[in-house]
C-alpha cells in the first residue's frame, strides 16, 4: 500500500512539478549526450541572497511564534547561565542525583514473570538430509578419516519402470572395493532393512487411538481423536 | 538493553532458527529489470548509462545526467505456467501488476570546471515480481507425500507426546500427521515402525492420485539513493545505496488420494494446506565505473555486494484425512497448526544475505552529439556472474542455542552444495530516427542448480517502440520470458525423489512515461 501512495506521489509530481523547459526545441537523450543547462549567472545570484534572507527571516518568525505557545522554546536563544534557569523537565538533570523511573540505566528485572500466551517460533524446518547429493568416501587410509564429496543423484519420475523400482528404504552401507587400495566407498544401496523404526529418546510410545500426557517442550499436551474399529 | 528485554518477553521460545534451501534462490535467480526502454534492450546497461535503470545496474551510467528528469514505469504481467510431473502436464495462469524504475535523477555541472558534472537520484523499482501459480497432478506408484512426516518423525527420536502439544517442535508437518493419523507407529514384522497410511496403497503395488497447487505473490521492492560523478566524460564513477523490501506469501495445497475402488486399505485421500509469508527488510551497496577509451566506446564494470535481509516468516498449516477403519467405514480427522503453536500463528525470525554479483559490459553509441537528429543509434552487451551458492543463512538471536548453531551451519552448506554460480547475458541496441526510437533486445540466464538433472534457464526476448519530444519521452516494451524450472513437492532422504519440471512463458508488457526539467 505504501509503495502504491509512493508511486501515486511520484505521478503527482511529475504532472504538477514539471516545468516545460524543453517544450520548445529538441529534447535531450542522456543517453547519447547530455547537454550542459543554461546558467545565468547574476540571476541565481539574486536568488541566492532573497533565500538567505528569507531563511533568516522565517527562522526569527517560527522562534516567536514557538514561543508564544511554549515558555521552554524562550529560553532557546538565552545568553544567560544555563545551570540556573527553571525548567520543570530537566530538573536536577545536570546533578545526575534524581530519581527518575523512566530514566533507570538498568534492566528492569520481574521475578516470577510469567508468559501468559507464548508464541510458537518453530520455523519452516526442512531434512536437509534430503538434499544430499553426496557421496562418504575415505580421504585418508592410514587413519580412516572420511569426507563427503559430491555425487549424482537419481530421481523416480516415471510409473512407468515396471517392477524395477522396489519401494525399498535407501540406507547408507559402506562397500570396499576389491584391490582398490586408495579409496574406499559407502555408496547408497537399496536394502530391506526399514530405517523409519520408532526409537524415540523418551519411553512413551502411543499407538492410534490414545491420548497424549507429558511433554518435554513446555506446551499443553494436545489429545488424539479416538479412531474407529 | 530495553530492546533486548523487550525481545526476550515478546519471543520466550528462543527456537529462532531454520529456513530452508529454495529460499535462497528465491533472492537470486530472477530476470533484471529496467525501465521500458532498458528491458526493450535486453535488460543491458553495465555501460550505457543516461538511463534510470542504471542507479540499480551500474550507477557510474547517472554520471552521463547533466539534465533532470522524472521516470514513471508501471508494468503488467501475463503469466502462463506449463508443469509436467511424471509425464503428466498442466496449465496455470496468473497475471499481475508490476513497476519498473521510478523516480527522478538530478544532474548538474561542476561550475569550476565545465567538463566534470555529477547526478544523483532517487528511485524505487520492483527488483523481483513473485506472482506466479504452479499446478500439476498425476499418478504416482512410487512414493508419497505422507512419507516424508514419516520420515521427519522417525529421525527425530522424540515420542507421539513430545510432538502433540502447544509449543510441537514440528507444527506445521509430523504434529498434523500424528494427529489426523496420516502417518502413525505401526509394527511390522515386531518392529515398530512410523508410516504413512497411503503406504499401504503402494507397497501393495497400486497407484496414488497427487495433485499440487501453489500460488505465489508479493516481490522484492528496493528504494535506492544512487549518486555518480563524472570526470571530463571519459571516467564515471558511481555507488548505489539500496533499501529491499521483501514480501513473500505462498499458498500450497497438495492432495493424495486412493483411486482403487477397495475400502479395506486403510486409506481414502488427504489435502494439506501450507500457508506462509515472509516479510524483510535489508540493505545493499552498488559500485560502479564506467570507461570511454574514445569516442562512442564504453566501458563497465559493476559489483553488488549482497543483500543483507533482516526475515520474518509467519507460517501455519492444516490437514484433513479420509481414512477407512479395519471394518471399512470412512472416518475423517482435521486438524490445523493453530492447535500445535498455541492458537496463534507460528513465528520465526532469521537473518538472510543474498548473493553478490558482478557485471562486465561494452556498448558501442553511434553519434554522441547533442543534435538530436544526428544521433542513430546503440548497441550494448552485460555480461553477469551470480554467486548463487553464496546465499547465507543466520539466528537473529542474541544468544543462539547449539542447535541452531548446527542447523544454520548445516543449511548453509546445503546451499553450497545444491547451487553454483552462474552467468547470465543480456544484449540488445536501438535505432534513432530523430524523436521515434525502435529497439530490440535478448538476455539469458543460466542454470543455478550444481545438479544436472535440473534443466533450468530464463530466455528474454524483447521488443520496443519510443517516443522523445517537447520535454518528455514514453517508451513502450513487450518482453517474452520463457523459463525452466524444477519443482519438489516433497523431498525424502531416504527414498528416490520425484519432481515436476515447469515451463513458463510469461508476458510482460511495459511502459515509461518521463518529463525533463
Amino acid at each position: 500500500m505504501n509503495i502504491k501512495l509512493l508511486l501515486i506521489a511520484i505521478a503527482a509530481v511529475s504532472i504538477t512539478g514539471c516545468s516545460t523547459a524543453y517544450k520548445s526545441g529538441q529534447t535531450p537523450d542522456d543517453v547519447y549526450y547530455s547537454p550542459v543547462r543554461g546558467i545565468d549567472e547574476s540571476d541565481n545570484s539574486r536568488k541566492r541572497v532573497d533565500r538567505t534572507e528569507y531563511r533568516a527571516d522565517a527562522y526569527e518568525e517560527r522562534e516567536i511564534r514557538m514561543s508564544s505557545r511554549d515558555r521552554r522554546w524562550r529560553d532557546l536563544n538565552d545568553d544567560y547561565d544555563y545551570n540556573y534557569r527553571y525548567d520543570p523537565y530537566r530538573y536536577g538533570y545536570n546533578y545526575g542525583y534524581y530519581y527518575n523511573p523512566y530514566y533507570y540505566n538498568r534492566p528492569v528485572f520481574l521475578p516470577g514473570y510469567v508468559i501468559v500466551n507464548p508464541k510458537n517460533n518453530t520455523p519452516r524446518m526442512t531434512n536437509l538430509g534430503s538434499y544430499n547429493n553426496s557421496t562418504l568416501v575415505v580421504s585418508n587410509n592410514k587413519t580412516g578419516e572420511t569426507k563427503w564429496v559430491p555425487s549424482s543423484r537419481s530421481y523416480n519420475n516415471s510409473n512407468s519402470n515396471g517392477g524395477s523400482f522396489i519401494r525399498r528404504i535407501i540406507t547408507p552401507s559402506t562397500s570396499y572395493p576389491s584391490g582398490s587400495g586408495n579409496s574406499s566407498t559407502r555408496s547408497s544401496t537399496y536394502q530391506n532393512n526399514d530405517t523409519r523404526t520408532y526409537t524415540p529418546s523418551t519411553n512413551n510410545s502411543s499407538n492410534s487411538g490414545s491420548s497424549s500426557s507429558g511433554s518435554s517442550s513446555g506446551g499443553t499436551p494436545v489429545s488424539r481423536p479416538t479412531r474407529g474399529n | 538493553m530495553k530492546k533486548y528485554l523487550l525481545l526476550i518477553l515478546l519471543y520466550p521460545v528462543a527456537a529462532t532458527y531454520a529456513q530452508a534451501p529454495e529460499d535462497a534462490i528465491r533472492y537470486s535467480w530472477y530476470p533484471q529489470n529496467g525501465t521500458a526502454r532498458n528491458l526493450a534492450i535486453g535488460g543491458a546497461m553495465g555501460s550505457l548509462g543516461g538511463d534510470i535503470t542504471a542507479t540499480y545496474v551500474n550507477p557510474a551510467g547517472l554520471g552521463f545526467y547533466k539534465t533532470r528528469e522524472v521516470v514513471l514505469t508501471p508494468g503488467i504481467f501475463l503469466n502462463n505456467l506449463k508443469a509436467t510431473f511424471r509425464e503428466n502436464s498442466t496449465t496455470e495462469k496468473n497475471n499481475a501488476f508490476g513497476f519498473g524504475p521510478s523516480g527522478f535523477i538530478i544532474g548538474s555541472v561542476n561550475r569550476n570546471q565545465p567538463k566534470n558534472s555529477s547526478a544523483f537520484s532517487i528511485a524505487i523499482t520492483q527488483t523481483a515480481n513473485f506472482n506466479n501459480a504452479i499446478s500439476y497432478k498425476s499418478l504416482n506408484n512410487y512414493s508419497s507425500f505422507s512419507e516424508q512426516f514419516a520420515e521427519e518423525f522417525a529421525k527425530s527420536k522424540r515420542s507421539i507426546d513430545e510432538v502433540l502439544n502447544t509449543l510441537s517442535p514440528m507444527p506445521y508437518t509430523a504434529a498434523l500427521g500424528l494427529q489426523t493419523y496420516l502417518i502413525d507407529t505401526v509394527r511390522v514384522g515386531g518392529v515398530l515402525q512410523v508410516r504413512g497410511a497411503p503406504e499401504n496403497i503402494l507397497d501393495a503395488g497400486g497407484a496414488l492420485q497427487q495433485k499440487m497447487f501453489k500460488s505465489t505473490s508479493g516481490g522484492i521492492y528496493e528504494l535506492a539513493i544512487g549518486g555518480a560523478y563524472n570526470k571530463g566524460d571519459k571516467l564515471f564513477f558511481g555507488g548505489t545505496l539500496g533499501v529491499p523490501i521483501v514480501n513473500y506469501k505462498s499458498n500450497m495445497e497438495f492432495t493424495e488420494s486412493d483411486t482403487s475402488a477397495n475400502n479395506m486399505n486403510g486409506f481414502k485421500s488427504f489435502t494439506y494446506t501450507d500457508n506462509f509469508q515472509t516479510t524483510g527488510i535489508g540493505f545493499n551497496l552498488k559500485l560502479g565505473v564506467i570507461y570511454k577509451p574514445r569516442e562512442y566506446i564504453r566501458l563497465g564494470l559493476a559489483l553488488h555486494t549482497p543483500s543483507v535481509f533482516f526475515m520474518a516468516d509467519e507460517r501455519t498449516a492444516s490437514l484433513t484425512t479420509n481414512l477407512e477403519t479395519p471394518s471399512g467405514q470412512p472416518e475423517t480427522f482435521a486438524a490445523s497448526s493453530l492447535l500445535f503453536t498455541n492458537n496463534q500463528p507460528g513465528e520465526s525470525r532469521y537473518l538472510q544475505s543474498s548473493a553478490w554479483k558482478a557485471i562486465a559490459s561494452a556498448s558501442y553509441v553511434f553519434r554522441e552529439l547533442e543534435n538530436v537528429k544526428k544521433q542513430k543509434g546503440f548497441i550494448s552487451a552485460d555480461i553477469e556472474y551470480v554467486n548463487h551458492k553464496g546465499s547465507r543463512f543466520n539466528s537473529n538471536a542474541e544468544a543462539p542455542t547449539e542447535k541452531e548453531k548446527v542447523y544454520y551451519k548445516e543449511l548453509n552448506n546445503v546451499v553450497k552444495d545444491f547451487y553454483k554460480g552462474a552467468f547470465n547475458f543480456r544484449v540488445g541496441g536501438e535505432v534513432k530516427f530523430n524523436i521515434i526510437m525502435a529497439r530490440l533486445g535478448f538476455g539469458y540466464y543460466m542454470n543455478p542448480y550444481k545438479d544436472a538433472a535440473f534443466k533450468a534457464n530464463r530466455m528474454l526476448l524483447s521488443g520496443g517502440l519510443g517516443y522523445r519530444h517537447k520535454g518528455m519521452f514514453v517508451d513502450l516494451t513487450y518482453v517474452h520470458n520463457i523459463s525452466k524450472d524444477a519443482d519438489f513437492p516433497y523431498r525424502l532422504q531416504d527414498r528416490l525423489n520425484t519432481f515436476a519440471t515447469s515451463k513458463q512463458t510469461l508476458g510482460n508488457a511495459v511502459a515509461t512515461v518521463g518529463w525533463k526539467f
